[in-house]
Formats: structure tokens, sequence, C-alpha cells
């Protein structure tokens, strides 16, 4: 018979991988999430014309000029709907009818981007205000570390553990007056 | 904000000239010769509409000449295809002529002629026909290209051979 031997150290790493794995894939979707989001807010509901902004890798050398032309429909009484579509245009008139659905998808890319971009300033401003402050940066460890215990007893209402491992609380409410001393 | 309306936008177009470009054309000449397996095959008339991106053609059906089929195109696909009714005493052979004879490389060229020959502020190109004249009995028939030109003021056809010699414009 055979033994098989299992590496601790091994068996400590995979989780650990397909922890880092899962979390990256849903930062990700969190991410795509919030670029689709802004894309719709800001090219759909504020800006449509920033799908022009697209037009440098869409559109042909002999059709520099962009358009985005907003279709609006009455679907039923009360009821509007808007298409929009980048087209480029050429000197003569010519027109490529590039649709909105590329642009739509590269502004999505484009603001994830940013987005990206964005939390990484964010965290480099954070860091240097920790400097500055003197305050050491957070390690990965520092959330997984017991807090020491504190001296003597908790400020009230703050739940506490006693040694025998009931879980109280004391607050100004519940607190007893001892009793008469009796010598 | 950052977008034009349709109306809007057509007026660019007609502003810069139309937006013919001769593409529109071979494109669809192209679909239909990988439909009919060939590209040596005969029209009896063709209509192009820059604006919306629309070319419609009249083929004989090279594998049976008696038939002919109408064939829509838009921005380059196939949008519509059937039979066309023909009566029995048509001539189908005296008013069809190949694809072939017409310069379709020279499109471009003949509406730059065309629009200075034209000469009038706002002038476009509306439509684009490839037209054949019924022959005589006993000879060749002819196809010519036919340039509908329109201004604010006033319209005008410009007539080429099908080989994009400027045979005349006609203001109306």
């Amino acid at each position: 018979m055979s033994r098989v031997t299992i590496n601790p150290v091994a068996r400590a790493k995979g989780p650990k991988k397909g922890g880092c794995l899962a979390s990256g894939l849903i930062s990700l979707v969190v991410l795509l999430f919030a670029a689709s989001m802004v894309t719709v807010i800001v090219a759909v509901g504020i800006w449509p014309g920033e799908a022009k902004l697209t037009a440098p890798l869409l559109c042909p050398d002999d059709q520099p000029d962009a358009f985005v032309v907003a279709d609006t429909y009455q679907v039923q009484p009360g009821e509007t709907s808007t298409n929009f579509t980048l087209y480029c245009m050429g000197e003569r008139g010519d027109v490529t009818d590039v649709g909105f659905a590329v642009p739509f998808a590269l502004l999505t890319a484009f603001h994830l981007v940013l987005i990206v971009l964005l939390l990484v300033l964010l965290g480099v401003i954070g860091g240097l205000r920790r400097r500055a402050r003197g305050e050491p940066a957070p390690g990965p460890d520092d959330q997984r570390a017991p807090q020491a215990a504190p001296d003597g007893p908790p400020p009230p209402g703050v739940p506490w553990t006693d040694a025998e491992g009931q879980t109280s609380s004391s607050s100004e409410t519940d607190f007893e007056p001892p009793g008469p001393i009796i010598s | 904000m950052g977008t034009v309306d349709r109306a809007e936008f057509e007026a660019e177009i007609e502003a810069r000239g139309g937006g013919f470009d001769q593409d529109l054309i071979t494109d669809a000449v192209d679909g239909v010769a990988s439909r009919v397996g060939t590209d040596e095959f005969d029209i009896t008339a063709l209509t192009a509409v820059p604006l919306s991106t629309t070319v419609t053609l009249q083929v004989r059906d090279p594998r049976a000449p008696t038939q002919l089929d109408d064939y829509t195109f838009r921005n380059g696909s196939l949008v519509s295809t059937g039979p066309v009714q023909v009566s029995a005493t048509d001539d189908l052979d005296a008013r069809s002529v190949p694809i072939g004879t017409f310069a379709l490389d020279d499109l471009d060229a003949m509406v730059d002629e065309a629009l200075a020959a034209y000469d009038t502020d706002g002038g476009f190109v509306d439509t684009v026909i490839f037209a054949v004249a019924p022959a005589p009995e006993g000879a060749e028939p002819q196809g010519s290209v036919l340039l509908q030109l329109e201004s604010p003021r006033s319209t005008a056809t410009a007539t080429f051979t099908a080989g994009g010699e400027l045979v005349a414009v006609e203001q109306r």
C-alpha cells in the first residue's frame, strides 16, 4: 500500500487561491455593472453626443465627421421612444451607419477604465494622508488580529464576555444599585 | 445634447452634394452577381437613392432569360427580391443591356461633373438611374445614366452615356 502525504502548505494555499479568483471575478462584475450604468446615464440620458468620441475608432478615414442622429417615435399615445444612431460622413455627404451598440460597448470600456483609475487615485490619496498622519498602512492581517482586551470593565452599552463565556452588556438603565451594607 | 434630428442630418447630406457613393451601386451589383451565379447579367433598369441608401434593380435571370426579377438593397444588404410580370409581347432582348456596359467605377466622377455643370447653390444628387432605351428592330439597346439633380430652387436631369460621357444637363 502506498501512503499519500498531503502537503499542509498546499492545503492551506488551495482555498486562498480560489478565494482570490472569486473575489477578483466579483470585483470585475461589479466594475462592469457600474461602468454600464454610468454609460446608460451619461451616453443615453444626459449626453448622447458622447458616442462621437468613438468616431476615430469606428469611422473610415474618408468619413471623419461624426453625427449622432436622434429619431423620436410615438410608440403609442403619450409614449415616445428615441433611437440614437452614430453616422460617419464624408465631404461628399456619403455616410456610414455605425449604429449605437458598438459605440455603447466602447464607451462602457472607456468608463470602466475611468472608474478603475478613480479608485486607484483615491487609494493613493488615502495612503498619502495616512502617511502624513504617521499611521501605519493597514495590512492584510490587521483585520484578523484579535483585539486586546481592555483593562477594566467596558464602557456602558458595550457587550462583553465574562470568564464563563456568557455575554452580557452593561448600561446605565439596567445597573442595579448595591443593597444595604449590613455589618 | 450633442445630437441632431433626422431632418438636420439629411439637410447636411444635401448641403454636401447628396451623399452619393458609387460603392452603393457596386455593392448591390456584387450582391446580385453572387445570387445569380455570374457577374455578367443583364438589367432593364436600376434606381439608386443615396439618401435612403436604397438600390433597386430589375435583372434578367441568366438561367431563365425570359424571367425578370426585382432586387432591392439597403445599406448594401438585400432587403427584398421578387418576380416581375412580363407581357407576352415584351421583348426583353430589346430592352436589357449587360451590367458591364455601365461605367460603374466612374459614377462618382459623373456626379461631380453633373453638379459642376448644374452650378446651382445647394445642388445635390437626388436619384441615380440606369435606363435602357428600347432598341428599334435589329439594333442593340442603349444604356444611359440619368442623374436627377435638385436644389432649393430648381431641379434638373443630367444625362450620361453608359460609358460615362456627359450628354446634357437639362434644367426643368
